[in-house]
């Protein structure tokens, strides 16, 4: 399933990344992360089903959200 | 005994006049007993009521009630008003009309009859401008399979009033349009950049076919001098792939303050129960994607939203039964308060059937406006993407770049125009159907470019 991660700014390579790859998910690492707002961004990543539960309790982490399927209407 | 059918106004005053008229309008024993008053000293002429009318009260222009009329044309409701005189419907034997019309304190008129015109649709799709028109006649219903027949974008081309603004020497020009779809055939249309990732399909190089294409040769409908920046989605369009392309646009705008404005003709078809999906797109507003939009919106940068094609008359096939109909099919990005939901319209003003409806999931009165979709853009005969007359442009995928080139049109003339001042001024300058304000099929009803761009202009917006 593919989520949007939100997170504080920081750089995937500071263990982020490393992290996300514990928890199942898989991301392109060579994609930069698209910043959002002043201090956070959005990293994409292909993860389990119960992502959002696996890093509810991380601090890095503010947000799971899905990147569901569009349909040209 | 002849009897003729005559109007017969008495004077009769009345303080609540408009109260007193709707009791007549509920009930015809009121009716009734309103016509005997009125007629109470008028025994002698044998006048029959007839019934097929209320009594009607009239308001003599020397009294101040006309002078309060002018206050109706507020959205308040008015006090009740005193008439001077009531007309009753009534016929009355020949023999005693002159009789009659010498009486003190009444008024005899006719009581014609009255012939419906030709159905205005006999002269439809007529090459002329007048004709075209005439295909406007506002009817306000509902156009489903099988629809009519699509049409010449000359005809739309009028019916926006899009040649208002081009005769004042704007025609989007200077203007640069984000298309976030498909991608566009840079061979066929005026692609002058974009973004996309290294080795994915580039910018332009869409085949004619594409949606994107479609969207490209609707923009230009309005603005046929307005440019285009192509930003296809990458493989699966889903919302990350969006986040990344509104991202682009808005690392362009912080470069060079291009695009204008974006289009955006895609959404979701169906509505996960909320308990189980709190965070999905339709139902989170703050799901990233939703956020990058409105920084772009922020930006300066309008952002033309599709309503959906999941309306409740003849939904597209692709349609989930949880996201059809009133209430449940504007939902997402394309529900947001920030951005302009545009629903589809046929060249009759007829809603299409499919066009999704309001109240949006996220703002209520959405769509905000409709435009025109089933026309022979991209594809149909002669056109780029060629196909008989059942190939048409269609779907609001169609009808948001056609609002979209309307926008680019506004801004060609008025480069400082906000995101909010065009919504605004298309909504005043829509031509509404129906009943008065917002509905949830149409929105505040189809847009116009000739009104909207009047009224700016008067305003002195955006220069």
């Amino acid at each position: 399933m593919k989520w949007l991660i939100t997170t504080q700014k920081c750089d995937l390579s500071e263990g982020l990344a490393d992290l996300l790859a514990a928890e199942g998910c898989r991301l392109d690492r060579d994609e930069p992360p698209i910043p959002l707002g002043e201090d956070e961004q959005v990293i994409e990543v292909e993860g389990p089903v119960d992502l959002p539960d696996r890093l509810a309790h991380n601090a890095l982490i503010l947000k799971v959200s899905p990147s569901s399927d569009l349909t040209l209407y | 005994m002849t009897k003729v059918s005559i109007l017969l106004e008495v004077e009769q005053s009345n303080d609540s006049a408009f109260e007193m008229h709707a009791a007549a309008v509920a009930s015809e024993t009121e009716a009734l007993r309103q016509s005997e008053q009125a007629l109470s000293d008028l025994a002698e002429f044998g006048i029959e009521i007839t019934g097929d009318v209320e009594p009607v009260p009239m308001f003599s222009t020397k009294t101040e009630a006309h002078l309060e009329f002018g206050a109706f044309a507020s959205a308040d409701t008015n006090p009740d008003a005193a008439s001077d005189t009531m007309v009753v419907a009534c016929e009355v034997p020949s023999s005693k009309l002159e009789a009659l019309r010498a009486r003190p304190g009444t008024k005899v008129w006719p009581n014609s009859r009255l012939t419906l015109l030709d159905d205005p649709q006999a002269t439809a799709l007529g090459p002329d401008d007048d004709a075209v028109i005439d295909l406007a006649d506002s009817r306000g219903g509902i156009d489903c399979r099988p629809f009519r027949p699509a049409v010449e974008i000359e005809v739309l081309r009028t019916l926006l009033g899009a040649r208002r603004v081009w005769e004042d020497g704007y025609r989007g020009q200077n203007v640069v349009v984000g298309i976030i779809d498909e991608g566009v055939n840079g061979d066929t249309y005026p692609v002058l950049g974009g973004f996309a990732k290294q080795g994915a399909q580039q910018p332009g190089q869409a085949p004619i076919s594409s949606h994107g294409s479609m969207c490209a040769a609707d923009i230009l409908v309005a603005a046929p001098a307005a440019k285009l920046y192509d930003y296809p989605f990458l493989g699966i369009p889903n919302s990350g792939g969006a986040l990344r392309m509104f991202q682009a646009v808005l690392d362009q705008r912080r470069i060079d303050g291009t695009p204008h404005l974006t289009n955006n003709s895609y959404g979701f078809v169906g509505v996960p129960p909320q308990a189980s999906f709190p965070n999905h797109e339709v139902h989170d507003i703050d799901h990233p994607l939703h956020r990058k939009i409105r920084e772009v919106v922020a930006s300066g940068a309008a952002a033309f939203f599709a309503a959906g094609n999941c309306g409740a008359q003849c939904p597209s096939a692709a349609c989930h039964s949880s996201g059809i109909g009133p209430g449940q099919s504007i939902h997402a990005s394309n529900a947001l308060l920030e951005v302009i939901t545009v629903a589809a319209a046929n060249s009759r003003h007829e809603r299409i059937g499919y066009s999704s409806q309001g109240p949006g999931m996220f703002e209520p009165q959405k769509p905000d406006v409709a435009s025109f979709s089933h026309f022979f853009g991209n594809s149909g005969p002669g056109r780029p993407a060629g196909g008989g007359v059942n190939s048409f442009d269609n779907g609001t995928s169609a009808a948001t770049p056609v609002a979209a080139g309307v926008g680019a049109l506004l801004l060609s003339a008025m480069p400082g125009l906000t995101p909010d001042q065009i919504k605004t001024s298309l909504i005043q300058g829509a031509i509404n159907i129906g009943a008065p304000g917002w509905d949830a099929g149409l929105g505040h009803g189809v847009v116009n470019a000739a009104a909207s761009y009047d009224i700016l202009r008067r305003q002195g917006a955006g220069v």
